[in-house]
């Protein structure tokens, strides 16, 4: 009996002490193991722990890698941009919606909704389980010439496009203006160097990418969130402990302010001369124009009707005024 | 006091106050000098960091202090603030080595409290490189555009400066961001590097050009192999004695995630100490060069095994295999 018990004591006890699950957590940030992306996730993975999580950290500077070999299993957990978010996820991949989110404010409702336990069903698809969103700030078109502001003046010009993010070729087809296959690390030089006149990107890519160099004197940037960028952490839901995606979900919606911080830093970095404010007219423009491709994308099934609707009722309790409070249409 | 007494007593008064500004000046004009001539080039000899770390630590502010009188020494600042800048980065990365044991032991407190600590080093060290980065540009104008007219014994505050330019942006990466460094000094340097001979230079331009290379392919031109272009820089820096191209191809291969080409670069560097000694008037550079390479060992070692690289162990790996011993067969030698 005693022997049973001390038995018992040392089977306890060392399900205790070996009881967490080592995971291999590859993260894409452009500056690898270099860069704060990957710095972040080093305190995440500490925090993991408590969580009953070990995770070994592998940084990749392509992003497609790091998709590829978590699709191929040799990663248990991404961290990855929204836009790649799609084959895992699409209701939370529709974050990135373009016009979806016009504001932090916005952004960081929606974060905090979907880390709600409420939400925890929307979280998994199939074998993959989303544990968490980051964001990273808004998406601005940079223009080589600001006075190219309006909708009708951007057709026949050449837009640096993102090759992969499917919604965005859509959006330039849409109004006119020729795409000119990009890639992350690329769009930049073809910004400055005139290969193209307009490229978008977030607030982050200005000053490491000199992207003024192509604003120059003549060129403007427009203060209009074309999207929201985020990071999403996608997990193999069945390597990983029942509660722990809720958890990590709970606590990357933290820091949301903490990110906010950065990006406004990043923001207030660009000078000042080169912020282009739309009239009310364009403005309104450009939300409807971009509320008519994003219903046209969920339509074909690219975005999720159910993400689309959270959004709209998001920016209503921001805006109530605005039109499509009324039409309701997503 | 009579008018002629009190006149008397305010020329006295002037006359001590601009004497002893005088001194001051004539002093840091003794100090600048003092400073560029014997007390960096002595430095730069010299094999010990640590006394390296203490001197410019302690020196920096001393001579920065004549500021005040005279003018802001920019030239020496560069190569103070550079090198003290390197040794709050050696103090971060023995806190990150404690994490990693604090991590791998569960001692989660331990581990959050390293990570703060390393990030509060790096912070520092980020501040200190980017003060010499504004005191190269405060000299010879922003890098990046057009080359300044530099002459040979200029390039040297031109050179280090660059680099603690780059340096500064990567610390306050690590740091998240606390000090701020404008992220384009990056490239700003990497041009600005263009400006100097690259044989002279110890392959520093070509290894920088082809670390941003490796880190944006698209931007390299075409039929260019950018680990081809570091290894051809890292050779370069092994004939020169100074093996900072060795750091910059480390710290690359590092961030990239690329385990093989990281270990293939630490392999070289240990083979080329071996093989070539530091260039004597550079000694401290090689010194500070090879530490931040045994800082990215270390840590790959403390991950495998929870102890930083085995003393004379540089260049070696805890999996590597182990050549079979030359054994003689026992029967034979006993046979007949």
């Amino acid at each position: 009996m005693l022997r049973a018990l001390l038995l018992m004591a040392l089977g306890t006890s060392q399900l205790a002490f070996g009881a967490l699950e080592k995971r291999t957590f590859c993260v894409y940030d452009p500056l690898g193991a270099n860069g704060s992306i990957y710095g972040m996730t080093k305190d995440y993975s500490t925090i993991a722990l408590e969580w009953g999580v070990d995770f070994h950290l592998r940084a990749y500077t392509d992003e497609k890698i790091a998709v590829d070999d978590f699709k191929a299993e040799q990663c248990d957990a991404v961290l990855m941009t929204g836009a790649r978010a799609r084959p895992f996820n699409k209701f939370t991949a529709t974050v990135e919606a373009i016009g979806g989110v016009p504001s932090d404010d916005v952004m960081r409702n929606l974060v905090n909704t979907i880390a709600s336990p409420k939400a925890a069903k929307f979280m998994t698809e199939g074998r993959y389980e989303v544990a968490g969103i980051l964001p990273a700030g808004p998406i601005y078109l940079f223009l080589r010439d600001r006075t190219v502001d309006s909708v009708e003046e951007l057709s026949g010009k050449r837009i640096a496009t993102i090759e992969y993010d499917e919604p965005s070729m859509k959006l330039v087809n849409h109004v006119g203006a020729s795409v000119v296959p990009s890639n992350s690390a690329n769009f930049s030089g073809k910004f400055n160097n005139g290969s193209v006149d307009a490229a978008y990107a977030p607030a982050v890519a200005y000053k490491p990418l000199e992207m003024y160099k192509g604003l120059g004197n003549k060129g403007g940037i427009l203060r209009f969130n074309l999207a929201y960028l985020d990071f999403q952490l996608i997990l193999h839901k069945d390597r990983f402990p029942a509660d722990f995606g809720q958890k990590s979900r709970v606590k990357i919606a933290s820091v949301f302010d903490r990110m906010r911080e950065y990006i406004d830093k990043d923001t207030a970095e660009i000078d000042d001369k080169y912020w282009v404010d739309l009239s009310k007219d364009d403005h309104d423009k450009y939300n409807q124009m971009l509320r008519n491709v994003r219903i046209s994308l969920r339509d074909e099934g690219v975005y999720d009707g159910n993400m689309l609707r959270l959004m709209r009722k998001l920016r209503c309790a921001e805006t109530p005024a605005a039109a499509e409070c009324v039409e309701k249409l997503e | 006091m009579s008018f002629l007494a009190r006149i008397t007593l305010a020329v006295l008064a002037i006359s001590s106050m601009s004497g002893c500004s005088m001194i001051y000046k004539t002093t840091g004009w003794f100090a600048y000098d003092y400073t560029e001539e014997y007390a960096i080039p002595y430095t730069m000899k010299s094999s010990d960091p640590e006394m390296a770390c203490g001197m410019t630590t302690a020196m920096a502010p001393t001579l920065m202090s004549f500021s005040e009188v005279t003018f802001p020494p920019d030239r020496a600042a560069v190569t103070m603030y550079m090198m003290s800048g390197s040794c709050a980065e050696e103090k971060a990365h023995e806190e990150a080595l404690t994490y990693v044991r604090a991590f791998k032991s569960q001692n989660i407190a331990e581990a959050k409290d390293a990570r703060i600590r390393e990030k509060r080093a790096f912070a520092v060290a980020a501040s200190r490189q980017y003060m010499a980065y504004q005191h190269m540009v405060a000299e010879f104008g922003e890098p990046g555009d057009e080359c300044p007219d530099l002459s040979k014994d200029e390039e040297i505050y031109w050179v280090l400066g660059s680099i603690a330019g780059m340096q500064s942006v990567m610390s306050d990466l690590r740091s998240q961001s606390s000090v701020n460094v404008p992220k384009d000094i990056a490239m700003k340097a990497v041009r600005g590097l263009q400006c100097v001979d690259n044989v002279r230079w110890w392959g520093l331009p070509q290894a920088l050009q082809a670390g941003i290379w490796v880190m944006m392919p698209d931007t390299a031109p075409k039929g260019t192999d950018p680990w081809q272009e570091m290894a051809n820089a890292s050779r370069i820096a092994t004939a020169s004695g100074v093996r900072m191209a060795h750091a910059i191809e480390v710290v690359i291969a590092d961030g990239s995630g690329n385990t093989e080409q990281l270990r293939d670069a630490i392999r070289r560097h240990a083979a080329s100490l071996k093989a070539t000694s530091s260039n004597p008037d550079y000694r401290m550079m090689d010194i500070m060069a090879s530490r931040q390479i045994t800082a990215v060992s270390d840590r790959l070692w403390t991950e495998a095994t929870g102890a930083r690289t085995p003393t004379g162990g540089l260049g070696t790996f805890w999996d590597d295999v182990q050549p079979k011993a030359n054994t003689l067969d026992i029967d034979d030698l006993l046979g007949d």
